[in-house]
C-alpha cells in the first residue's frame, strides 16, 4: 500500500491546488517557460553561429587583400557583408594563381549590386574552389556557368527566390553596395541559378571579372593612373585590379610563409588568415553580447523560481486549514513536505515542456532574421547540451523553490488550526 | 477503580420495553478486551512563564472492543484536549494510552501518524471537510494515508449513508446533515477499531440530531469500531448505555476557558 497510495494522494492534492490557482498556476508556468526557452536558445545560438560563421564557411583558408582590418576583408568576402577596403593589383593575383603551394586563388572584383544583393566578379574556377559543408557550387537544371567575358551571372538562389530573376532574364546592376545606387545601362543576362548552399554564397550574382571591369562607367586603376576599357580593346593587366583574392592552401605552413614573405616585401596588401581564426575574433569581440543574453536569461530563469517561490508562499496560509485536516487524518509532516516540492517541480515542469515549442518559434525567429541579414542558415533542430541542461536545471530550482513553503506545510500544527 | 468503570453497562433491547442490564466488574472488562486503556494520564501547559497549568489528570478510562461510550462535560472541561491525546494530535505530559495494545504515547510522531490512519476515525464538530474536494474525494484522502484508496469502499459507504447522488459535491454544496454524514464515511473509511467523535452533532438542526446519532453507532457497530462521542448535549448523551462524565473522570477539576493550545 502505503508509498504508492500515498504518492497518489498527494497527486490529487497537488493537481487540486494547481487548478485551485490557476491564475498562478499559469503565471508561474509562462515564467518558468520563458526562461527556460530564453537559456536554451542564448545557447544553442551562440554556438550554433560559432560553428557556421567560425567554420571554414567557403573553404577557403584566407583572404588577400588591401591593406587595412583582416575582419573587414573577411566580412566583405565571406559574409559579403560591409564594404570593401579597397582593390590590389592583378600581378598580385596572378602570383597567388601561379604559386604552388596554393591549391586555388580566386579573384573577387566587387562594387555594384542587384536590389541590394551583391554582384561579384570572378572566375569559373569559384564554382569548383569553393566549398560549403563539402559540396561545390552547382546549376539546377536549365542553368549553366558563365562562359569567359560574356555579360553573363549565375546567381545564387536566394537572388532568385527574391528578385524573380530567372534563367534567361536581364538585368541592370546598380553601382555600389546599396540598391539605390546609379544603374548601369548595359543588361547582365542570367544563364544559371545555383543550388541553394545556405550559406551567404545564395546572395551573390556572381559574373566573369572581365564583364565586371567592362561595366560602363569602371574605371581601373591597377597602373596608379586609371583606366577606362574599352570594348573589343583587350585590357592590359598593368590596369586590372581585384578587390581581393581567395586562397586555399596546400598545407598550413604554406600560410605562414606567404605572410611572412608578404610582409617581408612590404606588399600593399592584407592576408586575413586563418579565416576562421578572424571570425573566432569577431566572436570574442562580440562576446559581451553573449554574456548579457546569458545574464538575462539567468535572471528570467530565477525571478521564475522566485515566482514560484512567492505564489506558493502566499498560498500557504489559506491552505493550513487543508494541511492541518490532512495531518489529523494521517497525513505525515513530510508528506506535506513532498506535495509542496512536487507541487512546485510540475509547476516547473509544466514550464519546462512548454519552453520546447517556445524554442523552436525564437529560433524560427532568429534563424530567419539571421538568414536574411547574412544568408547564413543555422541549424535549427541541431542538438545542443543546453536542451537537456536548461530544462533540468529549471525543474531543479523550481523543486528548490518549492522547500520555502514546504517547511511552511511541514510546520502546520494540527491543534492549532482544527479546534471548533 | 474509578466509579465510572462500574457503570458500564450492557443494554439488550428484545422487542419490548423490558431491558436486561448486565454490570460487569471493571477487572473483568480489562481482563476481556480493553481496546482502550488509560492510566495516570496527565496533561499540562507551560507558560512563558515557566508556570505550569494542568488540563487532565485522568487515573484510568478503559473502553472495550466495539463499546459505545458517551462523554459528557462543559467545554473547557478537558474533552477535546482528551480526544487530542488520544488521536495522537497531542501527547500527554505524562501517562500510558493504549490502544488495541499500542502505546501511542510512546510513539514517535510519524508513528503516531501512520497509527492514526489506520486505527483511528475521527468525526470533528465542524466536519473540517476539505473545501476543494468532492465529498467521495473527501473520504478518499483519509485512505489515501491510510491503507490505500479504495473507491468502492468509499462509494459504498457514502451510499450507504445515503449521498449515493452526492459524491461528485463539494462541501458546500451539500446540507450540514449530508456534511456530517461525510465526516462520518471518512472516519469510517480506513475501518478503523475506534471512532472519536467531537460534539458531532454540534451544528445540525434538533431534529436531525438523533438520526445522526443512530446512523453513526449503527455504522461503528456494523464495522465493529468503538464509538466514544463527546457532547455535552443531553439529548444525545441520554440514548448512550455508558456515559463517563469528565467531571467525574478528570480529577483536575479547575475548568479552564483559556486557550485549548
Amino acid at each position: 500500500m502505503t508509498l504508492s497510495s500515498t504518492a497518489s494522494g498527494l497527486f490529487l492534492i497537488v493537481r487540486r491546488s494547481l487548478s485551485q490557482h490557476r491564475l498562478s498556476t499559469l503565471v508561474t508556468v509562462l515564467s518558468a517557460a520563458f526562461g527556460c526557452c530564453l537559456v536554451m536558445a542564448v545557447f544553442s545560438v551562440s554556438s550554433q553561429s560559432r560553428l557556421a560563421f567560425g567554420g571554414r564557411p567557403t573553404g577557403f583558408d584566407a583572404v588577400l587583400g588591401a591593406k587595412g582590418s583582416a575582419l573587414q576583408l573577411v566580412l566583405n568576402t565571406v559574409f559579403h557583408l560591409e564594404t570593401s577596403p579597397g582593390n590590389i593589383s592583378w600581378h598580385l593575383y596572378e602570383r597567388m594563381e601561379s604559386d604552388p603551394r596554393i591549391e586555388a586563388a580566386i579573384p573577387y572584383a566587387v562594387g555594384d549590386n542587384y536590389h541590394g544583393f551583391r554582384v561579384v566578379g570572378t572566375t569559373q574556377e569559384v564554382f569548383t574552389a569553393f566549398r560549403e559543408g563539402g559540396i561545390s557550387l552547382s546549376v539546377m537544371d536549365g542553368g549553366r556557368f558563365f562562359e569567359g567575358e560574356r555579360r553573363e551571372a549565375v546567381i545564387g538562389s536566394t537572388v532568385a527566390r527574391k528578385t524573380g530573376l530567372r534563367v534567361g532574364d536581364a538585368f541592370l546592376p546598380s553601382h555600389g553596395f546599396s540598391e539605390h545606387g546609379e544603374h548601369h545601362r548595359e543588361e547582365v543576362l542570367v544563364v544559371g541559378i545555383l543550388e541553394s548552399t545556405s550559406s551567404p554564397a545564395d546572395q551573390v550574382l556572381w559574373m566573369p571579372i572581365e564583364g565586371v571591369f567592362r561595366m560602363e562607367g569602371h574605371v581601373l586603376r591597377g597602373a596608379g593612373e586609371t583606366f577606362e576599357p574599352h570594348a573589343g580593346v583587350e585590357i592590359p593587366d598593368e590596369h586590372k585590379e581585384v578587390s581581393a583574392v581567395m586562397l586555399r592552401f596546400r598545407s598550413p605552413q604554406a600560410g605562414f610563409k606567404i605572410r611572412e614573405e608578404l610582409a617581408r616585401e612590404g606588399a600593399d596588401a592584407t592576408l586575413a588568415w586563418p579565416i576562421s581564426q578572424i571570425m573566432i575574433e569577431l566572436f570574442e569581440k562580440l562576446g559581451w553580447v553573449h554574456r548579457i543574453l546569458t545574464l538575462v536569461a539567468y535572471l528570467i530563469v530565477i525571478m521564475a523560481s522566485g515566482s514560484i517561490l512567492a505564489c506558493l508562499y502566499n498560498t500557504m496560509n489559506e491552505r493550513r486549514h487543508e494541511f492541518a485536516v490532512l495531518r489529523a487524518l494521517g497525513a505525515r509532516r513530510r508528506s506535506l513536505f513532498s506535495a509542496i516540492v512536487m507541487e512546485s517541480s510540475l509547476i516547473a515542469i509544466l514550464g519546462v515542456v512548454l519552453a520546447f515549442p517556445l524554442y523552436v518559434g525564437l529560433l524560427f525567429l532568429a534563424t530567419s532574421l539571421i538568414r536574411s541579414q547574412t544568408g547564413v542558415v543555422l541549424p535549427v533542430f541541431s542538438f545542443h547540451p543546453a536542451l537537456v541542461l536548461a530544462p533540468l536545471g529549471m525543474v531543479i530550482l523550481g523543486a528548490v523553490a518549492g522547500i520555502v513553503p514546504a517547511f511552511k506545510a511541514y510546520a502546520t500544527s494540527v491543534v492549532d488550526h482544527l479546534t471548533g | 477503580m474509578s466509579s465510572t468503570a462500574w457503570s458500564n453497562r450492557r443494554e439488550a433491547g428484545f422487542g419490548s420495553d423490558e431491558k436486561i442490564v448486565i454490570l460487569t466488574p471493571p477487572e473483568v472488562v480489562s481482563f476481556l478486551m480493553s481496546l482502550l486503556k488509560i492510566q495516570d494520564l496527565k496533561l499540562s501547559y507551560s507558560l512563558p512563564s515557566g508556570e505550569e497549568i494542568p488540563i487532565l489528570d485522568i487515573p484510568d478510562l478503559q473502553i472495550g472492543e466495539g463499546e459505545q461510550v458517551a462523554l459528557s462535560g462543559e467545554s473547557g472541561s478537558g474533552k477535546t484536549s482528551l480526544l487530542n491525546l488520544l488521536a495522537g494530535i497531542q501527547t500527554p505530559t505524562s501517562g500510558a494510552i493504549r490502544i488495541d495494545g499500542n502505546d501511542i504515547a510512546g510513539m514517535s510522531e510519524p508513528e503516531r501518524d501512520r497509527f492514526r490512519a489506520t486505527h483511528l476515525g475521527y468525526v470533528f464538530q465542524s466536519f473540517q471537510l476539505l473545501p476543494s474536494y468532492s465529498a467521495l474525494e473527501n473520504v478518499l484522502l483519509g485512505m489515501m494515508f491510510g491503507p490505500g484508496p479504495d473507491v468502492g469502499f468509499a462509494t459504498e459507504l457514502l451510499t450507504r449513508l445515503g449521498l449515493a447522488d452526492r459524491l461528485g459535491f463539494r462541501p458546500k454544496q451539500l446540507s450540514m446533515g449530508q456534511r456530517q454524514r461525510v465526516a462520518l464515511a471518512r472516519a469510517l473509511a480506513n475501518r478503523p477499531r475506534i471512532v472519536l467523535a467531537d460534539e458531532p452533532t454540534g451544528n445540525l438542526d434538533p431534529g436531525h440530531k438523533q438520526d445522526a446519532i443512530k446512523l453513526m453507532r449503527e455504522r461503528c457497530e456494523e464495522q465493529k469500531a468503538a464509538l466514544l462521542l463527546v457532547s455535552h448535549d443531553p439529548a444525545v448523551i441520554a440514548r448512550f448505555e455508558r456515559v463517563v462524565k469528565m467531571s467525574e473522570l478528570n480529577r483536575q477539576q479547575t475548568v479552564h476557558h483559556s486557550r485549548e493550545v
